[in-house]
């Protein structure tokens, strides 16, 4: 990129360029045939430092290194061109040592490296690699293997990822202290000698790319290098602080079990796990995000679920090309069908009983580690109006919820869209008293009904946000009452009328029955378009209402299936769409999702009903 | 989706910009109008009178009155809706009207012009009642601003026209009900029947003193003064003897045969409900008091229950006790129309429960059952019969629906209208039955006889 | 062309609302005038004749399996004269429904929102069909499906619920205005069973199984047939034969007479909350079926770039006619008076492909 009038007048005057230009090449000296190596790497510092003076481009190229993703012969092409301005201001330095001259060899893409049978090489690779001494969290601990002549060796692991206890017993221990006297070492192949005699870790790697080294040392893992092996020994040591399996936050239930999803991808995977003993129960681990190296782990059941759907989930997982996913959420909004859609496609769960009913009906299950929430696809409008206490009640009480359940889905659309369209346009519709004391508390008001409404709701809303962001306990009071406070004061005032404050509080109600949070979200935005509506059109506005709200239900699809799927295209399934039936009657899966076997339960699946006495007499 | 998105809200945005929302009126924009009444007018066609409703409001001052009542003349009533505005600052409507009060002068008229605008209103809706009243209706509705029970009279007069299922004392009448009859060759229209309380005695006294006074004003006569004074005493002896002559038997047989203006009370709510107003065509040409209506409401099968008070049919020590029963529908009643023979059969099915026994006698069981049932079915057989034959004979209009059984008969619609029923109907012989059962009798089922003490110890001053 | 499939179920949901739309227009008052007390029989009569028309239909698309009745007719009479009867097909589609759109209009402007412009509430009308149609005919026929019940049970409510005003008296005498205008009327009502020509229209979305479609046009029409019958019948209870003819649309009336009491009256409102959702679904069923006999016809890859104008048209239309009355009568006319010919239309071309021998099925 050429450098503008004003730059260059700079750097004439001040000479800033040369001072900074001289300090660079302090470290390497520039030579004709690595012009690429020292070109890179003097832009890489540059471009961890200042990335101003070149520009937006030489940036691009540092991020591209530290992705590691393009070649550093490309690089090195791009820099070529950049780099002639400065070559004529070097200066020359002194000779270097061997091991320097060495390490002008390096190529700077890890992937590229090998581990080196010289321990003070594999040293010089890591205090590189890792900006030691500069990057504090890394350890290098060196220490001598108790063997005769005893071997020189260092292990790299980083503080706070890496279980001490383990680095202490199994490692440390084992190898300087527990070692017998008389052990014949088998030098020529000396890592996996060390690794089968020697070292008690339960999971250890022989490796020897720096690439895969620095990705398990970077999770938690510890590398061992010893003088004299060229291959490097990863040990599993992963040991951080993480929060314990603890009670769901956001999805009670009263009769089921009470554990949530934590932020560890394994301890994820090992309670699904605990819940699905089958070994055909598969866990595919995709990488994603290019500076975080998160693992995302997909989970299905590979004699049920349809493997289309399998291919499908992982092949919009690995396309996504970001560097930082930090929560499900944002996955979750990678992978969906239409992002600017009002309903969610996806469903987000934190409880590993709820993805293990899902992943028996043949849905994907995806975790992202770090994100303490499943994400279920395919899903329906149906799935994500349902609890699991539905499941776990009795027959007639998870029908009971369950209807509870739509009345306040209706409720919290509808009631304001109702309200304005009743009083506004269709007062006959009141009862004569009730309209006239409505009449009587609006004359007291200055706005029109429309205004009150959208003021209400939208304090409700502010309130309702609010709540999340006070801590404790106070935080779930301010919610409604703060609300009806607030309501009681302002219809006192003469502000707002007071049979719009219970209009208001029975929506908000209403709208905290619905149990998924996203899908709340959008019913809390429905309402509004409603009342919008309605305070236009009335009733016709309603129905316009009505009807765009259920074409855009119905031409969404999740992962190929339609959003309202039992019922929008009428498909056989279970008795579970908006009632449930009873659970000995769930007898097939559910057949938008093509299942590779359909069966479930047997036509009479209650044994003792089978083989009970008055059957058998018919 | 999202094209759709940005269409939606530009759409919504150009709506925006157009002049407000059309037809959204606020609650408290609107005058309600409860109640419309109809009398002829002096200085144009009609006199319209509307009943409007005050809001009260929630907290703090509460409005002495519940209702407004505002009258206007104009020549048809949406002219006179329109005049309102003029000097009610609200926009007047009759979404919430409950009942249309005509008064009598308009009622003989006809009806059948100003039906019809109520029934093409798109406001106004055929389940209004429909009153009609002796005198004006603007003075009816005048007295009924200061209700005792509930502020506004929408309630009331629903809570009023119930009853025509608990003491059958007034008829089933709506506006869909006249218009359906008004429209049918096979029945005539009826109306309810309303009024207000009868002046006392001494009010009324009063004001015909206050009237005769302003006459004399300049004449201070006393002699004639006197003389008057003497003529209103013979007049009140008068009527105290006719009061004293009047049997007991006369009694009984008098109650509820009221219309409204009559009954006999103090307190309440200054209007009456009770009776029926019938109609010939469009015209009405009579009235049916309490009584008659709740006769006239077995024949149509709409009448539910009553109280019913007979003397007792076997009269011991001097005959002025009473029998008091509760008398129930049990089917509805079957009638069959011959129209070859020109005969009608009506046959009344009724239960029924006792309620009071003065007598002691033990009418509960027994022959004396029988004895009950049949006085009842023979008194009520009489009754009905002299109502339809006043139907038939003074008012020839036949309000019954008869006609609406001829058209098991009948093959085609044409055939029906060529009929004539109505003009038929004085013609028809009419045979009614009554079966009457007592099916309960209170908690008691025998009444214990009274043991008396001999004469004296009781004094008479 | 990718082929959109949709399901037998909900394609009787599509032409069931077809149908029974009009119910909620002046169907009711016309067959009261047409047949006095014994207008309950008519639809029966022609339902059941319409039922027996629409299996010698169906034999008709048995020769040729599949194919829409588009692509039959251009192959029975010829490129030239079958491209033009195609062509007056569509413009009949497309003028019923756009006089639908008028009347609709005028109705919702007598019902619920009497201030409201004729203009803005076609405007709502419009563009609540023109986004459905957009999303193609799964949007419309899951639509349809999800709300049928609802439909029904709101006019099954709205029958019950007058409960207080029946009196079978009234549905006497029984022949109404006698035997021969019963027949001819009869006959001439099998023009309110005449959208099922658009499942011949629209067959190619279905899997074709002789039995399955057969089934669904039987199914829509008897019971469209029922719903009718039972309709009309309460109808002339509550609103004795002379007075039925008088109201403009019957069923705001039935609702408007609706008193259960003090606090459920005047709830009219409501149930006119489903007759618009039904306009929508309706209006963009017409919308779709005219766009797609045309895309058939002039063989167009899509129908979407049509849609706009279309819309427009429907527009202009729709504002022909001067008045209330004369649009209700213009639209009845085309309803109902010579509404038989959509029947009639391929019943001739059996007829010609008998003459002519055509068709897979007359090879075996």
């Amino acid at each position: 990129m050429a450098k503008g009038f004003w730059q260059k007048f700079r750097e004439k005057i001040f000479n800033f360029e040369d001072i900074q230009h001289q300090e660079r090449f302090i470290l390497t000296p520039m030579t004709d045939e690595t012009g690429n190596g020292k070109q890179k790497e003097n832009n890489a510092q540059k471009g961890k430092e200042t990335g101003e003076e070149q520009g937006d481009s030489t940036q691009e190229n540092s991020k591209q290194e530290n992705g590691g993703q393009n070649s550093g012969q490309e690089n090195g092409r791009k820099e070529n061109g950049k780099d002639s301005p400065e070559k004529g201001k070097r200066k020359i330095k002194k000779p270097l040592s061997l091991q320097k001259a060495a390490l002008k060899e390096i190529p700077d893409d890890p992937e590229q490296l090998r581990v080196s049978a010289d321990l003070e090489t594999n040293r010089e690779y890591i205090n590189k690699l890792y900006v030691l001494p500069k990057n504090k969290d890394i350890i290098v601990r060196d220490f001598y293997i108790a063997l005769d002549p005893p071997l020189k060796a260092f292990m790299v692991f980083i503080d706070g990822l890496a279980a001490n206890e383990i680095i202490n017993n199994a490692i440390l221990k084992s190898l300087m202290v527990l070692i017998e006297e008389e052990t014949k070492v088998d030098y020529a192949h000396l890592a996996e000698y060390i690794k089968e005699h020697l070292l008690p870790g339960h999971d250890v790697a022989v490796l020897e790319n720096y690439r895969s080294i620095l990705d398990m040392v970077n999770y938690g893992n510890t590398a061992i290098f010893v003088e004299g092996s060229d291959r490097s020994l990863v040990i599993e040591t992963k040991g951080w602080d993480r929060r314990t399996v603890s009670e769901p936050e956001t999805e009670q239930v009263i009769l089921g079990p009470q554990e949530a999803f934590n932020e560890t991808l394994r301890s994820n995977t090992g309670l699904i796990r605990k819940a699905i003993r089958n070994e055909k129960l598969i866990t595919e681990m995709v990488k994603v995000g290019s500076q975080t190296n998160i693992d995302v782990a997909i989970m299905y059941l590979d004699d049920i679920a349809n493997p289309k759907l399998v291919e499908e989930v992982k092949r919009r997982v690995e396309s996504i090309k970001t560097d930082y996913m930090g929560a499900a959420g944002v996955l979750e909004q990678f992978i969906e069908d239409a992002p600017y859609s009002l309903t969610p496609q996806v469903l987000t769960t934190e409880r590993p009983d709820r993805t293990v009913s899902f992943l028996v009906e043949g849905h994907v299950a995806i975790i992202v580690d770090g994100g303490a929430r499943a994400l279920i696809v395919p899903i329906t409008l149906f799935s994500l109006l349902h609890t699991p206490e539905d499941y776990y009640l009795r027959i007639p009480y998870g029908n009971f919820v369950r209807i509870l359940r739509v009345v306040a889905l209706f409720i919290t659309i509808l009631t304001p869209g109702t309200y304005i369209a009743i009083v506004n346009f269709h007062q006959e519709m009141v009862p004569t008293e009730l309209l006239l004391a409505i009449a009587a508390s609006h004359a007291t008001v200055p706005f029109p009904t429309v205004f009150e409404l959208f003021v209400m709701e939208f304090s409700f809303e502010l309130i309702r946000e609010a709540g999340v962001r006070v801590p404790g306990v106070i935080g779930n009071t301010i919610g409604i009452v703060g609300a009806l406070i607030l309501g009681q004061a302002a219809a006192q005032a003469g502000i707002i009328s007071p049979i719009l404050i219970i209009v208001v509080a029975i929506t908000g109600l209403a709208s905290f029955a619905i149990p998924n949070y996203s899908i709340s979200f959008a019913l809390r935005l429905m309402r509004f378009i409603f009342a919008i509506f309605a305070a236009f059109f009335g009733f016709l506005g309603i129905a316009g209402g009505l009807l765009f709200f259920l074409i855009s239900l119905v031409s969404m699809k999740s992962f190929g299936v339609p959003f309202l799927a039992p019922v929008g295209p009428r498909t056989r399934t279970e008795p579970d769409v908006v009632l449930r039936g009873p659970v000995w009657s769930m007898e097939k899966r559910v057949d938008y999702l093509n299942p590779l076997d359909k069966k479930r339960q047997p036509n009479i699946s209650r044994g003792w009903i089978k083989n009970s006495q008055r059957r058998r007499k018919k | 989706m999202r094209r759709e998105v940005i269409l939606l809200v530009w759409i919504s945005f150009c709506f925006l910009l157009l002049p407000g929302c059309w037809g959204s009126m606020e609650t408290d924009q609107l005058g309600y109008v409860l109640v419309i009444g109809l009398d002829k007018g002096e200085e144009n066609i009609i006199k319209v009178t509307f009943q409007l409703a005050i809001p009260e409001p929630i907290e703090g001052r509460q409005a002495e009155k519940g209702t407004e009542v505002v009258s206007v003349e104009a020549p048809s009533i949406f002219a006179a809706q329109e005049l309102i505005d003029t000097f009610v600052s609200k926009r007047s409507t009759i979404i919430h009207n409950k009942a249309i009060v005509v008064s009598e002068d308009i009622a003989r008229e006809g009806l059948s012009k100003y039906i019809n605008p109520l029934v093409r209103s798109s406001d106004l809706r055929r389940t209004n009642y429909l009153l009609v009243t002796q005198g004006k209706a603007h003075d009816f509705i005048q007295e009924n601003v200061n209700l005792i029970f509930e502020r506004y009279p929408s309630r009331q007069l629903d809570i009023f026209m119930t009853s025509t299922y608990m003491t059958g004392l007034i008829p089933n009448a709506d506006v869909h009900k006249f218009y359906e009859a008004l429209n049918s060759p096979g029945r005539q229209p009826i109306a309810a029947l309303v009024g207000v309380e009868k002046k006392k005695e001494e009010t009324q006294k009063k004001e015909q003193q206050g009237e005769e006074d302003k006459e004399q004003q300049g004449d201070q006569d006393k002699k004639q003064q006197d003389r008057q004074n003497k003529e209103q005493e013979g007049e009140q002896q008068a009527q105290d003897k006719k009061k004293e002559t009047k049997s007991e038997k006369e009694k009984v047989e008098e109650a509820m045969a009221y219309v409204p203006g009559e009954i006999p009370r103090e307190g309440g709510n200054k209007i009456e409900i009770i009776g029926t107003a019938v109609f010939k065509d469009d015209r009405l040409v009579g009235f049916l008091n309490g009584k008659e209506t709740r006769y006239y409401q077995m024949v149509t099968g709409g009448f539910g229950r009553g109280n019913f008070t007979f003397p007792d049919p076997d009269p011991v020590e001097g005959g002025s006790n009473i029998i008091n029963l509760e008398i129930m529908k049990g089917r509805s009643p079957e009638i069959k129309v011959d129209p070859d023979q020109e005969k009608i059969n009506v046959r009344l099915f009724l239960e029924g429960e006792i309620l009071s026994i003065q007598s002691g006698e033990n009418y509960e069981q027994g022959t004396l059952k029988k004895q009950l049932e049949d006085y009842v079915s023979n008194h009520i057989t009489q009754e009905v019969m002299r109502l339809i034959r006043k139907t038939q004979d003074e008012y020839r209009s036949d309000i019954f629906g008869f006609g609406e059984f001829t058209r098991i008969d009948l093959l085609t619609w044409q055939d029906w209208v060529d009929y004539e029923w109505l003009r038929k109907y004085p013609r028809y012989e009419v045979s009614v039955e009554t079966v009457f059962k007592v099916r309960r009798s209170g908690i008691m089922i025998r009444t214990a006889p009274i043991h008396r003490g001999g004469e004296g110890g009781v004094r008479n001053e | 062309m990718n082929k959109v499939r949709i399901g037998y179920s909900e394609m009787t949901a599509f032409i069931i609302i077809m149908i029974v739309m009009k119910i909620f227009i002046g169907y009711p008052r016309i067959i009261t005038q047409q047949g006095a007390t014994a207008a309950w029989l008519l639809p029966l009569f022609s339902g059941l004749l319409a039922i027996g028309l629409w299996l010698l239909i169906m034999r008709l698309l048995e020769r040729f399996p599949g194919e829409s009745l588009t692509k039959i007719t251009e192959l029975l009479l010829g490129p030239v004269l079958g491209v033009a009867v195609n062509i007056v097909v569509v413009t009949f589609f497309c003028i019923k429904t756009a006089l639908l759109l008028r009347v609709f209009c005028e109705a919702t402007t007598l019902t619920i929102l009497t201030e409201t412009p004729l203009s803005a509430i076609a405007l709502l009308y419009l563009f609540g069909a023109t986004l459905t149609v957009y999303h193609g005919i799964e949007a419309i026929s899951r639509s349809a499906s999800i709300a049928l019940p609802y439909i029904l049970f709101s006019i099954l409510t709205v029958l019950v619920v007058l409960y207080p005003y029946y009196d079978f008296k009234k549905l006497l005498p029984i022949m109404g205005l006698g035997g021969w205008p019963l027949l001819k009327n009869s006959l001439v009502g099998i023009s309110s069973f005449g959208e099922v020509i658009a499942l011949a229209y629209l067959i190619s979305f279905l899997p074709f199984d002789k039995r399955k479609i057969r089934k669904i046009g039987v199914k829509s029409i008897s019971i469209s047939m029922f719903l009718f019958t039972i309709f009309i019948a309460v109808y002339l209870m509550v609103f004795v034969y002379p007075t039925s003819t008088e109201t403009f649309v019957p069923i705001y009336q039935l609702t408007r007479s609706i008193f259960l009491g003090h606090y459920l009256q005047r709830v009219e409102a409501f149930f006119i909350t489903f007759a618009a959702f039904t306009a929508f679904l309706r209006l963009a069923m017409g919308l779709f079926v005219t766009l797609h006999v045309l895309k058939d016809t002039l063989k167009l890859p899509s129908y979407h770039p049509l849609l706009a104008v279309f819309s427009l048209l429907f527009f202009t239309f729709a504002f022909t006619p001067k008045d209330m009355v004369q649009s209700v009568y213009v639209e009845s006319l085309l309803g109902m008076n010579y509404g038989w010919i959509a029947f009639v239309l391929p019943l001739l071309l059996y007829l010609i492909a008998l003459l002519r021998k055509k068709g897979e099925n007359r090879v075996k």
